[in-house]
């Protein structure tokens, strides 16, 4: 009958083809012989969701298990939800077009803070409860679990999800399912299971946490409650070369964002930039060998027919044997008609030898994350490139014959003065004059420094989690001044919505108050926040109002270092007294060397049984 | 290098993947196997891949023509049906491999038949007839240049049917599908329909061949 019914309004959504499954490599597996069934859910649109490798991985690995079955849903598109609103269509997986309300477990990837609307309206269109607390105590109602990087500070959903999977999900999940497996089929209750669940390593169940609050807003306790522990670990795998990767990726008909084979080269980063959350929460350090990486995207290119292959990581250009990598992929895919991608490349070890590898990959664009505009504020968030480093780049690409070159800054960072903000200009322009200054530069052919200008956002698990984010007006002053201060025809900016920036410093370091407010905007009509046309900043600061929040108290305010955070028993590994110092060297100006120069001690090794691929490089 | 014509077919949720969509689709499937696709010869070589006649989105294709060149001549035909199908995605089926006697711009129209989907449709069957019989049926197209042009269902539809049995009700008719002029099976549903009062009701349209102007089967 659903089925009929999902076929009924197909002809009238744009892309249907994002609606039906059946693409190839999508698994279907018959219901009756399924213990478990698991709902993946993407709180975006699929063009969006389908590029993500989290999803594949995970995907396939729940798959590997004959009696466990994994299916994928997207948000469906505005037109797509409207008439299923309209048809009383319930939310259903593109596998089996079985509505949710009857599956085992619903699981969220939460990739950006500004998708937890996204996460209630599926929810709400799945007819799941929103709120725990609502779901009772049998495990009939979905398990809802959420996971991906915004995990790293999961209060603001804590009341909608009932358990977080912290860190890496290719051990944990197994172990979480095979635990709900195994307490389902001894008939015990939610509760039970979730208490049991918070003491598999990663799992986070966040209504076993009592939170109280200081008469300024800010909290006093957390205290964990019903013998769950009193610091969640964040989940680690040990051995990129061992742990479980896909075979197969669903390769999807319609286009979407990244359409492609993807293979993750290395997890974690060794810079250290202060700004960045991924840096420090995807440490320690560990490289999958180039013979695993070959093999795998070899396997992954035969069954999925993609003709490009991309390389994934932090920063690609600091896998050790990047070089090496390299020529044995292109060693099989030249010949193949597959191009490799290889994207993330640093400035400062873009070595002669990578570029001439380089050159044999089909060209695409050259984009440098500059981040900052003058070397002293490029030292303040341990961003260690110099100017005559972007120049020299710059120069080899425009006499190898690149006319375009794509630069990334950000606006707002911690001790950043107008001086700061005018040198983004000063720095765009002095590559715009690197061009002219090439006497074999292409005849009739202008150069284009595209800059993109984002906001800095603070955010949990760096050593910027304590500093005050730069209020809206301020931002608006600064991206005035650059247009301002730009005199060349050769430079374009472009700038975030400052609103957008704004809300998601509120909820990268919001508590758990925060759920009200979430569910007070969205039944006032937010979803997609992050979509620029969809966002209702009114709505959103109304939903603050009525719930008696302040949003400055989340963003805008300096925290001091003895202040409960609201992620404090979420442990990254990284330690407190390690992003301490980071912030205090960063008042100065001061660098950090990145890991194999020199071990900076942030303590995430410990996750992982002391090891470290960076560490033990450098013992070497 | 070899031309050869290939058919297949495009049901179930297959007939969701709209024309642009299946030709990388169709490239994809190619590189899954060891036949012998020609690229062009270019700066950025593609493999040379024809198609007969695009399918309206949501319309199935019975035996639909794909033309391609073999690198190799001396490659196996019937492998490149077996390859193709061992590697293929749900709703698309290869059918058999032929040399091409016609050449796509002869196609001229094509043959459908169109299934009703759905409750209470005694009588439909008669009150179509009725439609057809003294209705103009007409639809605005946008054209390229801008603007609209209205094409006449009904003086272009050709060995119109309807049967009733099983309280279904099956439509089988030839409409113009060619390079210059093409009339939509999906409007000329809709119109139905819609001069019926009936949005609950869902078709379920088939291509079942494309023919040439003398009335020929395009082969």
């Amino acid at each position: 009958m659903l089925k009929t019914k999902i076929e009924s309004i197909l002809p009238l959504v744009q892309k249907p083809a994002r609606y039906t499954g059946g693409e190839l490599n999508s698994v279907v597996k018959n219901k009756e012989n399924v213990d478990i069934r698991f709902a993946f859910c993407f709180p975006d649109t699929y063009e969006i969701g389908m590029s993500h490798l989290g999803m594949k991985i995970l995907y396939s690995l729940i798959n590997s298990r004959e009696n466990y079955w994994c299916e994928r849903v997207f948000a469906p598109d505005t037109d797509m939800e409207a008439v299923m609103r309209e048809k009383d269509i319930p939310l259903f997986a593109l596998e089996s077009r079985d509505q949710l309300a009857d599956f085992d477990v619903v699981g969220f990837t939460l990739q950006y803070e500004l998708c937890f609307t996204n996460v209630l309206n599926m929810l709400n269109l799945a007819k799941i409860p929103l709120r725990s607390k609502d779901r009772g105590d049998s495990l009939d109602i979905p398990v809802v679990i959420a996971g991906g990087p915004c995990v790293c500070n999961p209060e603001p959903l804590a009341d909608f999800i009932d358990a977080f999977q912290i860190g890496e999900g290719e051990e944990m999940m197994l172990e979480f399912l095979d635990l709900l497996n195994e307490y389902k089929k001894q008939g015990k209750s939610r509760s039970e299971f979730l208490k049991a669940a918070a003491h598999i390593e990663g799992i986070y169940v966040p209504s076993l946490y009592d939170v109280t609050y200081n008469e300024d807003g800010t909290i006093k306790e957390i205290k964990a409650t019903n013998g769950a522990p009193d610091v969640v670990n964040k989940r680690v795998v040990a051995d990129l070369d061992k742990i479980f990767y896909p075979d197969t990726f669903v390769v999807p008909f319609v286009e979407v964002v990244h359409d492609r084979v993807v293979h993750e080269i290395f997890r974690g980063c060794i810079r250290g930039c202060r700004f960045c959350q991924a840096g420090f929460w995807y440490r320690p350090i560990r490289e999958k060998s180039v013979e695993t990486i070959s093999e795998q995207s070899q396997r992954l290119a035969c069954t999925s027919g993609y003709d490009e292959l991309s390389l994934c990581s932090l920063s690609s250009s600091d896998y050790t044997k990047i070089t090496e990598l390299l020529e044995e992929l292109l060693g099989w895919a030249v010949p193949q008609k597959i191009n490799v991608a290889l994207p993330s490349l640093r400035i400062d070890n873009f070595s002669d030898e990578l570029k001439e590898k380089l050159a044999l990959v089909r060209r695409s664009g050259l984009t440098f994350a500059a981040e900052a505009g003058t070397q002293r504020l490029r030292d303040v968030i341990n961003k260690n490139i110099s100017e005559s480093e972007i120049l020299d780049t710059c120069r080899k690409a425009f006499v190898g014959g690149w006319t375009a070159v794509k630069l990334y800054f950000m606006i707002g960072l911690p001790t950043e003065t107008d001086d700061d903000v005018v040198g983004i200009n000063v720095l765009s322009q002095k590559v715009v004059e690197e061009f002219y200054s090439n006497p074999d530069k292409p005849k009739g052919k202008g150069v284009n420094v595209s800059a993109g200008v984002s906001s800095f956002v603070p955010k949990p698990c760096t050593p910027f989690q304590w500093e005050p984010q730069d209020t809206r007006e301020e931002l608006k002053r600064k991206q005035k001044l650059l247009l301002d201060t730009c005199t060349s025809k050769k430079i374009t900016f472009r700038f975030h919505n400052t609103d957008l920036t704004f809300l998601e410093g509120v909820f990268a370091r919001g508590d758990r108050r925060l759920s009200d407010v979430i569910e007070a905007a969205y039944n006032n009509g937010c979803t997609f926040d992050s979509w620029d046309d969809k966002f209702k900043f009114d709505t959103w600061l109304q939903a603050f109002e009525t719930c008696g929040l302040s949003t400055e108290f989340y963003a805008n305010r300096r925290r001091s270092y003895d202040e409960v955070l609201p992620w404090d028993h979420i442990n990254s590994g990284i330690r407190k007294q390690f992003l301490i110092c980071e912030n205090e060297k960063a008042k100065n100006a001061e660098t950090t060397k990145h890991c194999r120069q020199q071990c900076a001690g942030c303590g995430s090794n410990k996750l992982n049984g002391g090891k470290c691929d960076a560490l033990s490089q450098n013992m070497v | 290098m070899r031309s050869v014509r290939i058919w297949f077919n495009k049901t179930d949720t297959a007939k969701y993947i709209s024309h642009l969509d299946l030709t990388r689709c169709m490239v994809r499937a190619f590189r899954r196997t060891d036949i012998p696709l020609w690229y062009t010869e270019g700066f950025n070589p593609h493999p040379h891949l024809v198609f007969g006649m695009s399918l309206p989105l949501g319309v199935e294709g019975l035996y639909e023509p794909l033309d391609i060149r073999l690198n190799d001549e001396n490659y196996p035909l019937q492998r490149v049906i077996d390859e193709l199908n061992r590697v293929t995605v749900p709703g698309i089926k290869f059918i058999e491999i032929t040399e091409p006697q016609n050449k796509p711009l002869e196609i001229f129209s094509a043959d459908y038949s169109a299934q009703l989907v759905g409750i209470d449709l005694e009588g439909i069957g008669e009150k179509i007839k009725e439609i057809i019989a003294n209705e103009t049926l007409t639809y605005e197209k946008k054209v390229k240049k801008g603007g609209f042009k209205t094409i006449n269902v009904t003086e272009n539809l050709k060995n119109f049917e309807v049967t009733e049995e099983n309280g279904g009700v099956l439509l089988k008719f030839n409409l113009p599908a060619g390079n210059d002029f093409t009339v939509s099976p999906v409007n000329f549903c809709n119109l139905l329909t819609e001069k019926l009062c009936r949005d609950d009701l869902l078709w379920r349209i088939t291509r079942h061949k494309l023919l040439m102007k003398n009335g020929a089967d395009f082969i």
